[in-house]
């Protein structure tokens, strides 16, 4: 029996346990960062919303998983408390839609991409797989006994990134 | 297509909006109202008054103390929010079991119409655009076309779906093509039918394509991209209209958006009793 855990808006998860899978639902513009290390077999992911935490420093505080910036450190710092090396983590993203014609001012989704890229970049890792973009609503789910990802997009059936 | 007469006599058929629903719209259209009969109407309905007060002492506000009248209600909160908090109250019903057409799970319709209401304060007050009196309530019921339309999606969702997805049609315009009306413009006639100010009614029929002369419908359109693009109430996805218009007649950057989408997701974790209404 899989032991579901759920991840909200904002919000994150990780998990050692084999019978454990990590799920968030309705990423929009938001982005889901999964990530999994094959020999501790510890996975984490992570839900955030919006690229930059300078927009409201003293909510990141509070709650650092809504950005990219301070959401992705800590999703690789506690995945280390685990035991995962960084040179064994395995990245898959999912999300960043657009509404359309999101020309000017509704680009979050790709702004949130893009500070993804620029934090992975600085950091020396590579993204494994992604799905990103469209104006389609993503579910993505994180098994950890076996580390693979599955994707559900908006009302089409479930695939595996 | 089908037969609009079918769709639009559903109108009649919802449960209409209560006798104080009304009496907000006309103390907030009439600047010599005494609020006073508004609290005489609500006391007399016990059920409402209950509701109301367990809404007014819910964390979303706050209160240092118990509140257990509404005289004490309108003292400490004010006119305008008990004016929210009884839309709020008598608007849940008609979303409850809405939205399975639109692929939203049971109440997730409420829970993006509830974020959509909350936003728009957040959005006036963050960035001192003017407040008024009936942006709360078009934003609450932006989406009451959906609550009749969403049995007809339904049944067509594949069609719909396939304009959406084969021939980049925004939702909204799939929906018209193949049912012969929109989910806006059917709200507009509800609003309408329940003798809305017209510049409500109006706000409510335009949400997705705002004429920038009408100011609640500017805010209540990105209010409804903002909450969608967090994921609630995102359905069928985001195959809608971002209008940079708005944006530049409202003085708005992308920084406003962010920085009010952060304060709706603090809003809403204390937002629970709301969407039990």
């Amino acid at each position: 029996m899989a032991n579901k855990l759920v991840i909200g808006i904002a919000d994150m998860r990780l998990s050692n346990d084999p019978s454990a899978v990590l799920i968030t639902y309705s990423l929009g513009s938001c982005i889901g960062v999964s990530i999994y290390d094959p020999v501790v077999k510890v996975g984490g992911l992570l839900h955030l919303m919006l690229p930059e935490s300078k927009i409201a420093p003293d909510k990141a505080e509070k709650n650092p998983c809504m950005f990219a910036d301070t959401g992705v450190p800590l999703l690789f710092k506690e995945a280390y408390k685990y035991g995962a090396d960084k040179k064994r983590i395995i990245i898959k993203i999912a999300g960043g839609a657009q509404v359309m014609d999101a020309s000017g001012f509704f680009n979050i989704g790709k702004r949130n991409y893009m500070a993804l890229r620029k934090i992975f970049w600085k950091n020396d890792v590579l993204v494994s797989k992604e799905d990103i973009g469209g104006n389609v609503n993503r579910t993505m789910r994180l098994e950890i006994s076996t580390g693979r990802v599955y994707l559900k997009v908006s009302d089409s059936g479930e695939i595996e990134l | 297509m089908k037969d609009l007469r079918t769709i639009t006599k559903d109108i009649q058929e919802l449960p209409p909006l209560p006798e104080v629903a009304q009496k907000v719209f006309s103390l907030l259209n009439d600047p010599k109202s005494n609020v006073q009969d508004l609290v005489k109407v609500i006391q007399l309905d016990q059920a409402m008054t209950a509701n109301i007060l367990k809404l007014c002492n819910s964390a979303y506000f706050g209160l240092k103390r118990k509140i257990s009248s509404l005289q004490e209600a309108l003292v400490l909160l004010g006119q305008k929010k008990l004016h929210e908090i009884i839309m709020t109250d008598n608007s849940g019903k008609y979303y409850k079991k809405a939205g399975l057409g639109y692929n939203l799970e049971k109440g997730e319709l409420w829970r993006h119409s509830v974020a959509c209401a909350l936003l728009s304060q957040i959005l006036v007050r963050k960035t001192g655009l003017p407040e008024d009196p009936f942006l709360f309530t078009a934003a609450l019921l932006h989406d009451i076309g959906k609550v009749i339309l969403s049995t007809y999606v339904k049944t067509e969702y594949d069609q719909i779906i396939r304009l959406v997805k084969e021939q980049q049609y925004p939702f909204l315009q799939a929906e018209k093509e193949i049912i012969g009306i929109d989910h806006a413009e059917l709200g507009g006639r509800v609003a309408e039918e329940w003798n809305f100010p017209k510049a409500l009614a109006e706000a409510i029929a335009q949400h997705h394509v705002p004429d920038t002369e009408n100011y609640i419908s500017c805010i209540v359109h990105l209010c409804n991209l903002m909450t969608i693009m967090m994921g609630i109430g995102t359905g069928y996805g985001l195959a809608d209209y971002g209008k940079d218009a708005v944006m530049k007649k409202l003085g708005l950057k992308e920084r406003h958006l962010e920085s009010c989408m952060v304060e709706l997701w603090h809003e809403l974790q204390k937002a629970e009793e709301m969407l039990k209404c």
